[in-house]
């Protein structure tokens, strides 16, 4: 069984069941390759084949991708999916994992456009603003996918771990990344 | 010539002070200040330059080529001419009547990014580029309220935001021709019909996936159109290039680093120092391969000599900025190449920063004047570099006459006038993690882009600019294509008296600062000068100001929406009265906290900035509107 957090479990489920169709139906090349239960999500043929071999704990996750939203909020006031593979989960404030993590973002000129977490060409890594996720998989996503706004696919350059090693840095930057804001009840 | 900060027993020199001891300290907390406390304030300097031998140097003339430019009651081009003096014999507004201006219209333009641009006026029409996306708006001066007569969106790639080095900025069009034409940041140039805003022609000249990309304002030259890219602290390969204005086909590209035959060194390349003749010195002064990707970009501005038809240009920094990583002079970076216009030929060079190690582009404006200099008639170039000396050339010929410092320099001990050669201040190159301190000037220069203005009347320099220090430590670096490729970690930090910008006035004849107006931040706006004898420039505190170009007296501010770090002009509208136009907006590399929503927690921000640009936020926000100011109608 893939891993899936337990809330929202069934909503998650539900929305991995309808996927596929809707990927199929807008041409989603992501869509496209997540019904191939065999190779990694979204990767394309000419991806790093070296990326299964080195680590094995990602080709758990490989089989099945987690299934990650950007956003809090969801029609009906439902709970998004959030799933976090086992990678995600082992290495989210391992310290070795951030160790490693604070040498990549060096040697993969990440620190070139954060700062030490302050921002600069990209976006500051260390506040509380995460315009695509704060939470492991939403990091490793926005890493080895980019983003819109001039973020670049690392896609090639962080295969198993290396990701989740980042993101575990990433979000060491900010110690409060996990703290929802309060808010009265009536 | 020693600048003296003599204002430091003033209320305002102890609050700066106090300001600059909270900048080391680990966690500043800044004092609010009201506006009316800061340190602006005009003094002479007391100490008189203790060289010799002035006395034979004539006051500096706008040649005559940019005559017809310089009587224009438009403001056609960035610099006014195409010597780029930003002088306008427009009188109309005084030192006695400045106290009056007021809002004439106002255009909010859509983009909440660093405005550098130059707001430019041809014959009714006033044509402003912003920020990414790079909108082109003209604006009708010839009805009422200026109201829009048409804009043009380019389309590139969102993700050309992604490789700005320093902000997405642009810093404008130029008008030739009934043609309107700019760079977009996806490094393109455009020219579109300057009466219905169609697009003419679109050149690709970069690729944003080397990390390329172009802010800089085009420069007309003739019957071609020069431009330049911008990415040197992503790595790449620098270059800069001649348009057909009426085609955009692409004429000459000389690249600005390796072998003779890119850099467009040959048969007429005479340098007036030796050690600059040899062959492919672009490719030996680096260690193997570097110079593929070496930076040397063509961001800054671009003068042209109609008269010898030469382009002059500047060259950025090396890449990465870890010096150490790159052994020997690191050519044709940091200098000023004089070129052929008509076939890119390199004619003259000149370095200012051998090996640089401290981010010192050469790309500030070259403003060409003819002057008197030890008794002889010389065509020079005027160039106040980022490594704090105020360079008087022989544009001719390339001989250095004069490098007097213009601001606080720990980085060298001055320039040999005999061999041209500058003097740094270091032995060998520091340890791979060890921080080095107190580097002044700090990696933006003494002066970044921001453009002086020079009054024939005055025979004053108007001089925008930083007063920065760094700590800087170096780190190691690989090369990813598209990524950044710096390999340093800053910290800057406000330089002597605490104020972190000037405005002053340089007489360039004696060689030494006149009057001097000590800013909060750095004066990151152009300047502009008038027969009038007013002066106009902005702050990123928000105050837009006029000042007495003779003394420095300050005649009237106005307070705008957003920090200045554009470029002000000054032009004769349809009802015959002279307006001043300058745009706001914070941002560029000075204002990425704001612009970018930097966190201060991290000095090291924007490559450095972020320590010195802490209480930004407390005096400005992000904006981007344009301002037009005239006088009331009675006057």
């Amino acid at each position: 069984m893939k891993p899936i957090t337990t809330i929202g479990t069934a909503l998650a489920l539900s929305l991995l069941v309808a996927l596929p169709a809707c990927g199929e139906a807008g041409n989603d090349d992501q869509a496209k390759t997540e019904t191939k239960t065999e190779s990694a999500p979204a990767e394309k043929a000419e991806a790093p084949k070296e990326a299964p071999k080195e680590a094995p704990a990602l080709q758990v996750a490989a089989n099945q991708p987690p299934a990650i939203s950007l956003v809090p909020i969801a029609p009906g006031g439902k709970i998004p999916v959030d799933e976090q593979s086992e990678a995600a989960k082992r290495l989210d404030g391992d310290p070795a994992a951030i160790a490693i993590g604070k040498q990549l973002f060096t040697a993969f000129n990440c620190s070139g456009c954060h700062a030490n977490g302050g921002g600069g060409m990209g976006p500051a890594l260390m506040d509380k603003d995460w315009i695509y996720g704060d939470s492991m998989e939403n990091i490793a996503a926005s890493i080895r996918e980019g983003r819109p706004n001039g973020m670049p696919a690392f896609r090639e350059l962080v295969p198993g771990d290396t990701a989740y090693q980042l993101a575990a840095f990433i979000r060491s930057l900010n110690p409060d990344i996990d703290k929802e804001p309060a808010y009265e009840q009536e | 010539m020693q600048l003296t900060f003599s204002n430091s027993g003033t209320k305002a020199g102890v609050v700066f002070a106090l300001l600059a001891t909270l900048v080391l300290s680990p966690l500043p907390v800044y004092a609010q200040q009201d506006d009316d406390t800061a340190a602006e304030e005009a003094s002479s300097t007391e100490t008189p330059k203790p060289e010799g031998d002035t006395s034979e140097n004539g006051r500096p003339e706008i040649p005559a080529f940019a005559a017809k430019d310089q009587a224009d009651p438009n403001w056609s081009m960035p610099g006014k001419t195409s010597a780029l003096t930003r002088f306008s014999e427009l009188d109309q507004i005084t030192p006695e009547n400045a106290k009056d201006l007021q809002v004439a219209f106002t255009f909010s333009l859509g983009v909440n990014r660093g405005q550098e641009a130059v707001p430019l006026v041809v014959d009714g029409t006033l044509y402003v580029v912003t920020s990414y996306p790079n909108h082109l708006y003209a604006l009708d001066l010839t009805k009422p309220g200026a109201p829009l007569k048409w804009s043009y969106t380019p389309q590139q790639p969102l993700a050309a935001q992604g490789v700005a080095c320093c902000d997405v900025v642009n810093r404008g069009p130029t008008f030739s021709d009934g043609k309107v034409f700019f760079n977009t940041l996806n490094a393109t140039t455009v020219a579109l019909d300057a009466e219905t805003g169609k697009e003419l022609w679109r050149t690709p000249l970069g690729k944003i996936e080397m990390g390329e990309t172009m802010t800089m304002a085009p420069q007309i030259a003739g019957d071609k159109i020069i431009v330049g890219n911008s990415g040197g602290e992503m790595g790449v390969h620098g270059w800069v290039a001649a348009l057909d204005k009426e085609t955009g086909k692409l004429l000459w590209k000389a690249y600005n680093t390796g072998p003779d035959t890119d850099v467009k060194i040959g048969e007429k390349f005479k340098p007036f120092y030796d050690r600059y003749k040899g062959k492919d010195l672009g490719v030996s002064s680096w260690p193997e391969g570097m110079w593929k990707h070496g930076g040397g970009s063509g961001w800054g501005w671009v003068s042209y000599d109609a008269e010898l038809n030469i382009v002059y240009h500047g060259v950025s920094n090396p890449g990465p900025w870890n010096a150490s990583m790159r052994p020997g002079d690191n050519l044709w970076t940091a200098g000023i190449f004089a070129r052929d216009a008509n076939t890119g030929e390199a004619l003259w060079y000149y370095q200012l920063s051998p090996h640089d190690w401290n981010d010192y582009d050469a790309v500030n404006e070259n403003m060409l004047l003819d002057m008197t200099w030890k008794g002889k008639k010389r065509k020079v170039l005027v160039h106040p570099d980022r490594n704090g000396y105020m360079y008087i050339i022989d544009r001719v010929n390339g001989e250095l006459l004069s490098a007097e410092p213009y601001a606080h320099i720990t980085t060298s001990k001055g320039v040999d006038l005999k061999t041209g050669e500058i003097k740094w201040a270091r032995d060998g190159e520091p340890e791979i993690g060890e921080v080095v301190k107190d580097l002044c000037p700090a990696a933006p220069g003494a002066k970044d882009w921001q453009p002086s203005a020079y009054s024939p009347k005055t025979g004053l320099l108007y001089l925008p600019h930083n007063n920065l220090c760094m700590d800087h430590k170096e780190v190691s670096v690989g090369y990813i294509a598209g990524t950044p490729y710096v390999g340093a970690d800053v910290w800057m930090k406000p330089g002597p008296g605490g104020n972190r910008g000037e405005f002053s006035a340089w007489d360039l004849a004696k060689g030494k600062e006149v009057w001097s107006i000590k800013e909060r931040f750095p004066a990151w706006s152009g300047a502009v000068v008038t027969a009038g004898d007013v002066v106009f420039y902005g702050t990123m505190d928000r105050w837009f100001k006029a000042v007495d170009a003779r003394n420095g007296k300050e005649l009237w501010k106005f307070k705008t929406d957003s920090g200045i770090i554009s470029q002000p002009t000054t032009w004769k509208g349809p009802d015959g009265k002279q307006y001043v136009a300058v745009l706001s907006g914070v941002g560029g590399w000075s204002g990425a906290i704001v612009a970018g929503n930097l966190d201060p927690r991290d000095g090291t921000s924007a490559l450095g900035f972020v320590n010195a640009m802490r209480d930004l936020p407390d005096y400005t926000t992000a904006g981007g509107t344009l301002y037009a100011f005239t006088l009331p109608d009675n006057e």
